[in-house]
């Protein structure tokens, strides 16, 4: 344990302490004092570790050695050059260790020939393991004045250690000139070696390297071009776009993907986006399926600036041009762009491309904060619209809503045109805020035919959803409902909705459905639902209505759900 | 044609080690330390086109973690499971028979016969954090690349340990810092490396409570070697007499000094992801003011770009959250988020664009187990490299020391000491266990 007091105190007389021990000690105690020499890169213990070098204890030997490499200087090296020739096998991987060290100590000092000839040594000697043999080689390399020589050879060469060691070399080596030294063996490399070159011009993120790159782009191993496109990604400029579209029209589906997310991927730079605009223009030159390309990544990169030309394509002689413009303003189509994504709606000249203009202006609608300027931006349109344009108008008035969508949504369902009446009642009978609930209220008991008053109720029952409503509110609708439901449907919708309910009334009304065999797990459900929000309030009427449910129900969960709200009931207060 | 994956299993039958081979390896390797130097073997390569051959050493919770994520790629092969817990290793040797539907995986409780095989290109290295740096070491010191659970070092000097080594043997080392590949932070990160939240002028990193006790555990009898190699789950760390209250998951030994890493225990991720985004990966805070109370809980340190950085005990709804805040916005995320805490919904619309854009870019997979594979086929660094792991670990230890000392400190992240102060740049080292001294 002296070790781990000595060991971080400063003071020399710590060495003299451990140098004396060193001596006397014997075993594992011994191995700890020859590490602490070492930590403390101890000079003067340089000779008697080095006389350790043959010791038969491998634990000595070895720890010595380490030891002897954080020291360094021309005690130790020698020493360590000497015996790793000689020391046994099971020894070797130490000696080499404390020779990287000083090689390392030569680097730091300048001595770049010592530490070059110490990699020498290491890269040269028999039977080297892999490991000592890439890094003897990529210190040698580093340690040149000159390393291009080195590099170039082993890059070059065909011992793939010693080419990753090189590439790894590389990796700190900055300059064209280096990446020069990467791409000029390139073509004539086996393929593993064109990978990992590949990937390392991608890192090094110099442009220079282009042409090569884009070279093995043309190459017929999908794995090799696919690694190649990545590149071209990571060196991203407007330059490779030309490239990557010609390779998303490629016959191998990998390959294809590959390029298609890379064009996604490439950095924010207007000349890239504005490269790909190009793609998407309506031009000889510009294929369909490129531009539907274009048009997908102008969605992806969320390219605001192609809005206007979006618009433009939008009226394109290609109907899948059409749908794909339209599609994509949904995703980068601003609140600011709703009045004219509208004038474009109603423009539309059949079925399917009115559906998606309506998604779109739904879309685009749905994240404006101001609701009330879409709402006037479609009542704008409406008067002048066809009767199909009319009726999405109308449908995306709920979207937008407010009084003046439903009061617009009111006088539409009075129209003359059936199928704008149709929609109307349909938007109405959708409608998400208790502002309809007259509306709905009256058609629920006077309209004409029992389909409409069947919607009408179910989307009266639904305004009890409506989160801004008050319980009060919520429980007078659940109310008048109550007087107008008949079939066993509307029952259960009702029930739902008042299990929405945190109050006393809801609770008696779920519980008078309980005996209704066709209703009750409705009921139940709604009890439950209930009770648990209002229990703290209300124990005596939710202890009634739990127990009935206790007492009609065989299902187990429903058993633990409302004992479970029983056993949580307030107390009541002894007297 | 010979695709890609048939690649993959011509080399993996080819190299298909036999149960006499195992043996005799198993033999070879009782001499101590490690691999002659005339090893036989694979020699180093795993090219792109060939499957990666994978021990696991520690296979408690979290090494089993690793070994899935491992399993689940397709160019892997495990073939051999090591923990000095009998009970750990048979459990991972189970994981890995049935996902090949075989009997084959070998088991080992010396970690020492596992890497002196020469067939095993990388290891997974999950044990208590007293090994981490250790095992790495000896691990690439044998060739083998390595994957190595966080905290990744037990000192500041450990740290250049780990990064001098990787560099000396041309080894891949990535730490197991792996919210560096969620998309989440990934995207956090990427809000601020843009300039989106503005200047960044203050960064907040989760943490547990500070707590480094040097009491020890009264001694039990220790169970049979067979079951518990105890010298062994000690390893590098000052001897400790037996007791089960160390056993049993990181939490029943990370606040002992001797075992644990101090504040390390989160912040080996969460300040590791905060100095990424504030492209500090090369550096370390500089100034440390110790806050005046036992947990670290709002600790503050200061990067010489003028960042701040505070510690938060809570903040979050999960574990190991950051918060960046800018002179534009501020985002907010931690584990379990289904998309982080922001400032402005119109940085969310960015989400997906800056992460695609951040893989093109980085080329890095949103797999941190798939990032280690990749370099290790490539020779590339790795996402969380060990010049990077380091500097993220010693702004860690240096919060530790000031805890320890409870005064400010200053680091001078070039140098790598404390200005002024010898009593902390003592504390930058730890003693070693003998025979462990690397």
């Amino acid at each position: 344990m002296a070790r781990y007091g000595l060991e971080p105190i400063p003071d020399p007389a710590v060495d003299d302490a451990l140098l004396a021990a060193l001596g006397s000690l014997k075993g594992l105690p011994r191995v700890g004092v020859i590490g602490s020499l070492g930590v403390r890169r101890v000079a003067r213990a340089a000779e008697p570790l080095a006389q350790l070098l043959d010791d038969p204890d491998p634990f000595v030997v070895q720890t010595a050695a380490r030891s002897l490499g954080k020291i360094a200087g021309p005690t130790a090296l020698k020493a360590l050059q000497d015996n790793l020739p000689k020391t046994p096998a099971a020894n070797q991987l130490a000696l080499c260790e404390g020779l990287f060290r000083c090689a390392d100590a030569a680097v730091a000092q300048g001595k770049s020939d010592q530490a070059i000839a110490i990699y020498e040594q290491l890269l040269n000697f028999p039977a080297v393991p892999h490991q000592v043999r890439g890094g003897a080689l990529r210190g040698m390399i580093l340690a040149q004045k000159d390393p291009m020589p080195l590099l170039k050879k082993y890059l070059a060469g065909d011992d793939y250690i010693l080419f990753t060691a090189a590439l790894q070399a590389s990796q700190v080596l900055p300059g064209p000139a280096v990446t020069a030294a990467l791409t000029e063996p390139l073509p004539r490399l086996p393929l593993d070696n064109q990978i990992l070159i590949l990937q390392a011009l991608g890192d090094r993120n110099d442009k220079s390297a282009l042409p090569a790159v884009i070279e093995i782009t043309k190459n017929q191993d999908a794995t090799l071009r696919i690694t190649a496109l990545k590149t071209l990604g990571q060196l991203g400029n407007a330059s490779v776009v030309p490239v990557l579209f010609a390779t998303a029209l490629d016959s191998q589906s990998d390959v294809v993907s590959a390029a298609q997310a890379i064009l996604a991927g490439l950095p924010e730079d207007p000349q890239i986006d504005a490269a790909i605009l190009d793609r998407a223009k309506t031009n000889p030159t510009n294929p369909t399926n490129v531009r539907l390309i274009a048009i997908d990544l102008v969605a992806q990169r969320r390219i605001i600036a192609g809005n206007p030309l979006l618009f433009q394509i939008a009226d394109d002689p290609d109907k899948q041009i059409r749908i794909a413009a339209l599609d994509t303003l949904g995703k980068t189509g601003e609140p600011a762009d709703l009045a004219n994504l509208v004038t474009m709606l109603v423009q539309r000249k059949n079925a399917e491309e009115l559906r998606a203009a309506e998604n779109t202006v739904k879309t685009v609608a749905g994240k404006a904060p101001d609701k009330p300027a879409c709402t006037a931006a479609l009542l704008k349109a409406l008067p002048q619209a066809q009767p199909e344009a009319a009726c999405a108008l109308l449908s995306l008035l709920r979207t937008t809503g407010g009084p003046d969508a439903l009061q617009a949504v009111r006088t539409a369902a009075k129209n003359n045109n059936p199928q704008i009446q149709e929609t109307a009642i349909r938007t109405l009978c959708e409608w998400p805020t208790a502002d309809a609930a007259p509306d709905l209220l009256q058609m629920a008991q006077t309209a004409p035919s029992d389909t409409t008053k069947i919607a009408a109720l179910r989307g009266y029952i639904n305004l009890i959803r409506d989160p801004t409503l008050a319980a009060e509110n919520k429980m007078a609708i659940a109310k008048q409902a109550t007087q107008l439901v008949q079939r066993d449907e509307e029952k259960k919708l009702l029930l739902g909705a008042l299990a929405e309910i945190p109050a006393a009334d809801a609770l008696a009304m779920a519980v008078t459905s309980l005996d209704d065999p066709a209703t009750q797990n409705e009921a139940v459900l709604a009890v439950l639902a209930i009770s648990e929000k209002i229990a703290a309030q209300k124990p005596a009427e939710t202890a009634a209505a739990l127990q009935k449910v206790l007492d009609i129900t065989k299902n187990e969960d429903i058993s633990n759900r409302a004992k479970a709200i029983l056993d949580n009931l307030p107390k009541p207060t002894e007297k | 044609m010979v695709t890609a994956e048939s690649k993959y299993i011509l080399n993996l039958e080819k190299r298909k080690p036999t149960r006499r081979a195992f043996l005799q390896q198993a033999a070879w390797a009782a001499v101590p330390f490690l691999v002659p130097a005339s090893a036989p073997g694979r020699g180093g390569k795993a090219a792109p086109n060939e499957r990666i051959i994978l021990g696991v050493i520690g296979t408690g919770g979290r090494g089993q973690y690793d070994l899935s994520a491992a399993l689940q790629e397709a160019d892997v092969q495990v073939v051999a499971v090591c923990d000095v817990q009998k009970g750990n290793r048979l459990q991972a040797k189970t994981m890995v028979d049935q996902r090949y539907d075989n009997q084959d995986c070998a088991v080992y409780s010396d970690f020492r016969e596992l890497l002196a095989r020469p067939d095993i290109d990388a290891v997974i290295i999950a044990p208590g954090d007293r090994w981490h740096t250790p095992m790495s070491v000896l691990a690439m010191r044998a060739g083998k690349d390595v994957y190595s659970e966080k905290p990744c070092t037990m000192s500041i000097a450990e740290g250049r340990t780990l990064i001098d080594t990787a560099r000396r043997y041309s080894r891949v080392f990535q730490t197991g810092m792996q919210r560096r590949s969620e998309a989440n932070f990934v995207f956090a990160d990427e809000l601020v490396r843009t300039d989106m939240l503005g200047k960044v002028h203050t960064v907040y990193a989760h943490t547990l409570p500070f707590e480094m006790r040097t009491d020890w555990l009264a001694a039990q009898p220790p169970p049979p070697q067979e079951e518990l190699d105890w010298n062994l789950w000690l390893g590098p760390a000052p001897w400790h007499p037996y007791n089960p209250g160390y056993l049993g998951g990181c939490m029943a030994w990370l606040n002992y000094f001797d075992f644990g890493t101090g504040v390390a225990g989160w912040c080996s991720h969460t300040i590791c992801q905060c100095q990424g985004a504030i492209e500090s990966d090369l550096t370390s805070a500089v100034e440390y003011e110790y806050p005046g109370n036992e947990t670290s809980e709002g600790f503050t340190a200061r990067y010489a770009n003028g960042v701040k950085l505070v510690l938060a005990c809570y903040g979050w709804r999960g574990t190991c959250g950051v918060r960046y805040e800018g002179t534009e916005g501020w985002v907010s995320v931690a584990d379990d988020y289904t998309v982080p805490d922001v400032s402005s919904e119109s940085f969310l619309k960015e989400r997906h664009k800056l992460v695609r854009q951040y893989m093109t870019k980085s080329q890095r997979p949103m797999n941190h187990m798939r990032d280690f594979l990749d370099c290790l086929k490539t020779r590339r660094q790795t996402v969380a490299h060990p010049q990077l792991a380091h500097c993220s670990m010693a702004t860690c230890h240096a919060i530790n020391i000031s805890m320890l000392l409870k005064r400010n400190l200053t680091w001078d992240p070039v140098q790598e000491e404390f200005k002024s102060d010898p009593e902390a740049n003592r504390m930058r080292t730890r003693t070693i266990r003998q025979p462990w001294i690397l």
